[in-house]
């Protein structure tokens, strides 16, 4: 028995000129979230049972104090949801059956040329649990909660043989809220939305506990939160997805829904942001996502296009040229199932000239072809 | 098929035209004989002329190919397997070169064994196997077993144990072979003794010349004829 | 070298030469090592496949587990899950708790069908079990609707064999007992395992739900540890720091262990019955190993001339003895080699009885695939190797000591062996014995103690009484000769008793069995008489009330509180006497403590009292109990004192005030007051109880009542109770009883065969006896008789050694390993029906032997 909750990893926000008025409940049942919503935190930062998904996002570059060694990290945590009229037979705290939580660990150490991860599913319950209160996560080894100094949070991943990376995250912009009104628009259902809420950059610091030894890191991360309660489109086949970090403070995200007949759905878009955390954005016409090399994996066979060129028009700045090349090549995650492996890893980005700009973590999803039959 | 064959009742022993073969080996080829009451007879021959093999088909223990043989003027041939234990129970009397004494048994008890076979009654059978005993001079002996007994005195149980149940021939199978010269001789004796007074015929195998004293008549068998 | 060339010729030239006049013997004996052997590993086959499993059913679905997280009472509340929240987030193991029950589905009448295994995994939890992605295992295309199932109040899964056996479809309901309620469950899919065993008799559901089918909410048996790298499993540094690791942080009430080590600790709690079991199957080989020196022993004795001629030519004797070893080991070989198929087919009669016997004295079990490792294969080929060479060695070493010149002038005159005819070495053995009762018993790893001294004394007196057994053979044989005055009596009792070696050996080898049969009917004899004893004394209630449809010691899911309450709150219900009971750890191995009320036990209930309530003073400062003379014996509790069990609550000290006789089970049994009981466990929930109703009350109407009320418990009256109670008896010894066939079968074997040897070597009797008339049925009465006199004289022996090994089974080796002390009883119609049926047997071979060497003569 096994879950693939992995198709809704993603999901997708597009910005559509007209307002499409979401319902109050998606076609299952479960709330969808509503526009013009101001979050409120730190209760937000918990789990919102009556939504159908929603997970947390940490990706990030660290180096050792002595700058000697760099990595790259992934923890995600996923709360699925059943069915909102499923009866609850047990109210027994250890076995729950309404939520399913799911956890992907990955770290990359880049001078070793070492990638570790690892997936869990658990039910809700004595080995997954998730407070509505609070960030306050604790599903298999990944445990989250907001420390009470300026809205630090700490977020302990562990990796096999004891491994244990402790972070702190300070945020270093405000916390971003995507979407028109407060709501990313993922497709032309109306109830394809969800509240998305990002720290684009976060100062991380914390410990590395390799092979019995420790190790202080620091280093810059990106976290995103997202609710929903709609599932996603036909005709996808998969999603490319990157966050960029740029030296000179702005950060850039970036995606494109793949279509089965090779091209990108119009929802594709380039997100800036700016020192100050303001956002702009363009969609599929505005920008162009070409692989320029591609990576074979040993493991599954699988070939992800893991080098990439994407040229987009700032609506104020112009053509802007971004190379995302990856760090590690072996930065494939594959889970329980392997069709539906995906690449994740930790990406340096060039200039037009080939110089180096800044860091950026890219998603290559789909490309076992397992997904797309799950997507529909 | 009963044989037609005229009654001499003075006739023990009647052997005509007995043939008998171990595969393609013609043991006995053609053997007439006829011993009569009292007769005491030595059959000599060399090894394999087929004297054992007589004696054998005799007791019944054989069977014979062809022709036959009367004991007491009945054919052995026409009796069953029981009948002809029987026969053996009751008309014959054996005695072999190597005594062929039970080892468990007393020599009283090894006497005794024929008249229990043919249910003599005790008192008798006791009375008799005393007096043979001592006619055979081993009276202090009886309660011995064949393995505390001597060659000759071993043999003389053998004899004692063959006349016993009072049988009409006695077959001795080179009955001093085993012996050495002086307990031969005695045993010898002893058997014509015993022979005249229960007035029993007497066919006796033997390689020895001077064993043919006590008897009446001496023939060869030679190549499975008697000559 | 020359010598072992020379070895092989005459082992090719004479001794096969030999085997071609005498083919149907070596068959036999052949046949015999086989049994043996067969027997031994047949054995040792079966126990292993019987207790392979020792109730981790759930490995069938999860695979195999390398450590178990358990409590001392074998039972864990899930709250416990809370405290192994943190070690259960390190990705390199996965933690699996575990509830499990037995029930019993009904079927479409509401009568007993099947009994099932009801196992409850944490279905969404296996998806991350590595291997179960090896497996392949499939729960269907259910993953995607997981919250339909998950949780739920009674869907299960069953094998799509199961379902076919219990005649149901997908979406069936099946109704079943369990914890003394009529329970259904619904039937979501099949599981396909026809890529994984999937045991027939096991059904599988989510951990909630099957807690709710089993009324037995909140609870667990146990959690199990898989380690997320099962590659490095063989790695044994890996799994000493995997373990490290979890029990840094373990809760302190809880163990952690090798699940290995599990099967190994049942194992050895069951070690006394297996011993008993091994001894038991030995005695196949014990008495093939004799058979096969008597064979050979005639051989020789048949071959004296031969070889005595040999010697004259100048042979060596030290290629004569090598001549007869191979010969030992040419039959040892053949015959091992049979052995092993002969023992995987015993194994494969006797593997689901011992998997009974085991689950109705011990744990739930259930039987492997019966397997055949090399390493069976090896020991079966060495040990029936170094039997038959053993027993090859006497005569081989008789045959080189040939003398030539005394051989060659005294005829085919043997001596036999000489020192069978001294009973100086028979009677230097039961002294021995004697000697060795008074060795203290060997203490065994899981607790369990072995009477080595009882085992040692029971060996010395067999082998002393095989070897005086000729002895008696011939005295009897003289005293009863003077009275034959028959020729057929007479030669019979003559040749006993002149007492061949060969009539010694043949009586010998007879006794052996006898000796162990007719021991083992006292013991059986013995226990039945005392349990029936104890149970009319012990069981003095109107009804009893259990829960229904679990039979045996295994997975018991006790009595659920709610109902219990109702029960014996019932009007007609004067006195109720419930009894709690769970595992408790002693310092060694396992144990029982149980929950009574005490003033009653100690004043009202009766009991067979070892030692009165009171008679004993506690301990100050400990808990005042009430203990079975098992318990008292392994913990060297009889005269008082006191001692510590690991209870869910901690380790608790109890101090017996009382001893009384228990042959329930072999761990002992001790009994604290309920509320304490409760306190200490942490349970409420009961196993079974005793209703005294009120004066004139009509049993029989009350019980057929209560049964209609209550129609998930058994409900019966005292008789009812006995004759289930007897039943499971009789199970327990069912596995010892045909070992005692294969014995006996071996022994009779060997009879015909010495019997053969007899009136083969006798041939010179019976030709000179064909002289004198004697008739063919005659000679068949003889043989007949003197088999049947050997019979009854290895009766009597037997008999007198095997009351001897009746004494010692029940006073010194069942009080020594077990801790019960039985009334010993001898079973006079036994014996005497055995004697009838040896007579019997022993003339049956006289004459086929007999005929046999007719046959041959011809």
């Amino acid at each position: 028995m096994r879950f693939l909750f992995f198709n809704y990893f993603f999901i997708f926000q597009i910005l559509s000129a007209e307002w499409i008025q979401p319902p109050d409940r998606s076609p299952k049942g479960y709330l969808v979230p509503s526009p013009d919503y101001t979050p409120n935190f730190p209760r937000d930062h918990g789990s919102h049972p009556k939504y159908g998904i929603e997970w947390w996002y940490w990706v990030g570059h660290l180096k050792s104090v002595n700058e000697k060694r760099n990595f790259g990290f992934q923890s995600t945590v996923f709360r699925i949801a059943g069915s909102p009229e499923g009866k609850i037979y047990n109210s027994i705290r250890s076995f729950g059956n309404q939520n399913l939580f799911l956890v992907h660990s990955a770290l990359s150490d880049l001078g070793n040329k070492k990638y570790i991860h690892h997936e869990r599913v658990y039910r809700e319950g004595w080995q997954a649990k998730a407070s509505l209160d609070n960030l306050d996560l604790s599903v298999g080894g990944i445990e989250a909660k907001l420390l009470t100094e300026k809205n630090q949070q700490q977020v302990i991943t562990r990796y096999q043989n004891g491994d244990r990376l402790e972070l702190t995250f300070s945020p270093l912009k405000p916390l971003i809220v995507f979407g028109d009104r407060g709501l990313s628009r993922k497709g032309e259902s109306p109830p394809a939305v969800s509240w998305y809420w990002s720290y684009t950059r976060l100062q991380a610091t914390g410990k590395l506990f390799q092979n019995g030894k420790e190790v202080s890191v620091k280093g810059i991360a990106w976290m995103d939160h997202e609710i929903s309660s709609s599932q996603l489109g036909d005709g996808l086949e998969g999603w490319d997805w990157t966050c960029m970090q740029l030296k000179d403070g702005t950060e850039v995200k970036a995606y494109r829904l793949r279509t089965k007949d090779g091209g990108s759905d119009p929802w594709s878009a380039v997100y800036w942001i700016d020192t100050n955390g303001k956002t702009v954005e363009v969609y599929a016409d505005q920008f162009k996502w070409e692989s320029e090399d591609q990576w074979k994996s040993p493991k599954t066979g699988l070939i992800y296009p893991n080098t990439v060129r994407i040229t987009a028009f700032h609506p104020d700045y112009g053509k802007r040229v971004y190379r995302i090349r990856p760090l590690l090549d072996s930065q494939e995650f594959t889970g329980t199932r392997s069709d539906n492996a995906y690449w994740e890893g930790a990406c340096e980005v060039l200039n037009n000239e080939g110089v180096p700009i800044g860091k950026a973590y890219l998603e290559l999803a789909g490309y076992g072809g397992g997904l797309g039959a799950r997507l529909n | 098929m009963a044989s037609l064959k005229e009654n001499h009742p003075e006739h023990v022993l009647e052997i005509s035209s007995a043939c008998k073969s171990f595969g393609q080996l013609g043991v006995l080829k053609g053997v007439n004989l006829i011993i009569k009451k009292g007769e005491r007879i030595a059959l000599m021959g060399p090894s394999g002329s087929g004297k054992s093999t007589l004696l054998n088909c005799i007791s019944g223990v054989e069977n014979l190919d062809s022709g036959d043989i009367f004991l007491n003027n009945s054919s052995i041939r026409e009796l069953n397997r029981s009948g002809v234990e029987a026969l053996r129970r009751e008309s014959i009397g054996y005695i072999f070169q190597s005594f062929h004494l039970l080892p468990t048994l007393t020599a009283f008890e090894n006497i005794e064994l024929p008249a229990q076979l043919i249910d003599m009654p005790k008192d008798e059978r006791i009375e008799k196997v005393r007096k043979i005993l001592k006619l055979v001079g081993l009276s202090s002996r009886s309660q011995h077993k064949p393995d505390e007994l001597s060659g000759g005195e071993r043999q003389r149980v053998a004899i004692a144990r063959a006349l016993i149940h009072n049988p009409h021939l006695v077959l001795a199978d080179e009955p001093t072979g085993s012996l050495d010269s002086k307990s031969g001789d005695d045993v010898l004796s002893l058997l014509e003794e015993l022979s005249i007074e229960q007035g029993v015929a007497l066919l006796m195998v033997t390689h020895d010349r001077t064993s043919t004293r006590i008897c009446n008549r001496v023939i060869s068998i030679q190549d499975g004829c008697l000559v | 070298m020359l010598s072992f060339r020379l070895a092989i010729l005459l082992l090719f030239r004479t001794t096969f030469r030999h085997w071609r006049k005498n083919l149907g013997s070596y068959f036999l004996l052949v046949g015999i090592v086989a049994v043996g052997v067969g027997a031994f590993n047949g054995i040792r086959q079966a126990s292993r496949s019987a207790s392979a499993n020792f109730g981790l059913f759930n490995q069938a679905v999860s695979g195999q587990s390398d450590f178990l997280i358990e409590s001392s009472t074998q039972r864990l509340n899930s709250n416990i899950l809370q405290d192994l929240a943190q070690i259960s987030k390190e990705p390199d193991w996965h933690l699996l708790p575990v509830i499990e029950g037995s029930v019993t589905s009904l079927d479409s009448n509401g009568s007993p069908d099947q009994q099932l295994r009801l196992v409850g995994l944490d279905l969404l939890s296996l998806a991350n079990l590595p291997s179960l992605m090896e497996s392949k295992f499939d729960f269907g295309k259910e993953e995607p609707n997981w919250y339909e199932w998950l949780g739920s109040e009674n869907f299960v899964w069953i094998g799509s064999e199961a379902g076919r056996k219990l005649g149901i479809e997908e979406g069936d309901e099946i109704s079943f007992f369990a914890s003394g309620r009529v329970r259904e469950m619904v039937v979501r899919k099949f599981i396909d395992a026809s890529s994984v065993s999937f045991p027939d008799d096991l059904v599988i559901g989510d951990l909630p739900t099957v807690q709710n089918l089993l009324s037995r909410k909140g609870e667990l048996n146990r959690i199990e540890v898989i380690v997320d790298q099962i590659e490095m499993r063989e790695n044994l540094n890996f799994l000493q720091g995997i373990k490290d690791r979890i029990s840094k942080n373990l809760p302190k009430n809880l163990t952690l262990k090798a699940t290995q080590n599990r099967a190994a600790d049942r194992a050895s709690m069951t070690a006394a019955f297996r011993l008993n079991l091994t001894i038991l199957s030995l005695i196949a080989i014990l008495v093939g190993a004799y058979l096969i020196l008597q064979a050979l022993d005639a051989a020789v004795v048949r071959r004296r001339a031969e070889v005595a001629t040999l010697i004259s030519l100048g042979v060596n004797r030290g290629v004569l003895f090598i001549t007869f070893l191979f010969e030992s080991a040419v039959i040892g070989v053949l015959g091992s080699i049979l052995g092993i198929g002969v023992g995987w087919f015993f194994a494969f009669l006797s593997a689901q009885m011992l998997a009974d016997t085991v689950n109705a004295l011990y744990f739930a079990t259930t039987i492997e695939a019966i397997s055949l490792t090399l390493q069976d294969c090896l020991f079966g080929l060495c040990l029936g190797f170094l039997f038959t060479l053993l027993a090859g060695w006497l005569p081989a070493r008789d045959a080189m000591q040939t003398p030539p010149a005394q051989i060659l002038s005294r005829g085919d005159w043997s001596p036999g062996f000489s020192w069978l005819r001294k009973s100086r070495v028979g009677i230097v053995l039961i002294l021995s014995g004697l000697i060795f009762l008074v060795f203290p018993p060997f203490p065994l790893a899981g607790g369990g103690k072995m009477a080595i001294g009882g085992f040692l004394a029971s060996g010395c007196w067999i082998l002393g009484a095989a070897l005086l057994s000729g002895h008696v053979l011939v005295r009897l044989a003289g005293l009863i000769k003077p009275y034959c005055a028959g020729p057929i009596t007479r030669l019979v009792f003559s040749r006993l008793q002149d007492g061949s070696s060969r009539h010694r050996l043949s009586v010998a080898g007879l006794v052996v069995a006898v000796g162990m049969v007719t021991g083992m009917f006292q013991m059986v004899d013995s226990f039945r008489i005392t349990i029936e004893e104890w149970f009319d004394v012990r069981f003095q209630a109107d009804l009893y009330v259990s829960e229904r449809g679990v039979t045996g010691a295994g997975t018991i899911n006790g009595i659920d509180p709610l109902v219990m309450d109702k029960l014996v709150h019932e009007n007609m219900v004067s006195y109720a006497d419930i009894v709690y009971i769970s595992y408790a750890k002693p310092p060694e191995g396992i144990t029982i403590l149980s929950g009574v009320d005490m003033k009653a036990w100690s004043t009202q209930i009766r009991q067979l009292w070892l030692k009165k309530p009171g008679s004993l003073k506690p301990v100050e400062g400990c808990e005042p109990a009430l203990i079975s003379e098992t318990f008292a014996r392994r913990f060297d509790l009889i005269d008082g004192g006191f001692i510590e069990l690991d209870t869910m609550t901690g380790k608790k000290k109890i101090s017996p005030i009382g001893i009384f006789s228990d042959y329930g089970n072999e761990f002992g049994t001790a009994a604290v007051d309920i509320p304490i009981w409760k306190e200490w466990t942490q349970s409420e929930r009961p196993i079974n109880v005793s209703l005294y109703l009120g004066k004139g009350s009509n049993v029989n109407e009350i019980r057929d009542q209560l049964r209609l009320s209550y129609p998930g418990l058994d409900v019966r009256n005292a008789s009812e109770l006995r004759d289930v109670a007897l039943g499971i008896f009789e199970q327990t010894f069912k596995a010892t009883s045909a070992l005692n066939g294969i014995g006996l079968m071996v022994a009779f074997a060997g009879l015909l065969l010495g019997l053969f040897a007899i009136f083969d070597e006798s041939s010179r009797t019976w030709f000179t006896l064909d002289y004198l008339g004697f008739s063919r049925k005659q000679f068949l009465l003889t043989a007949g008789l003197e088999g049947a006199a050997i019979g009854m004289g290895a009766w009597i022996s037997g008999s007198l050694v095997g009351v001897a090994l009746g004494w010692l089974l029940i006073n010194v080796i069942n009080v020594q390993s077990f801790g019960w002390t039985l009334q010993w009883h001898l079973p006079w119609t036994d014996f005497v029906i055995f004697g009838l049926l040896l007579f019997a047997i022993g003339f049956l071979s006289g004459v086929l032997s007999a005929a046999l060497w007719i046959r041959k003569q011809k």
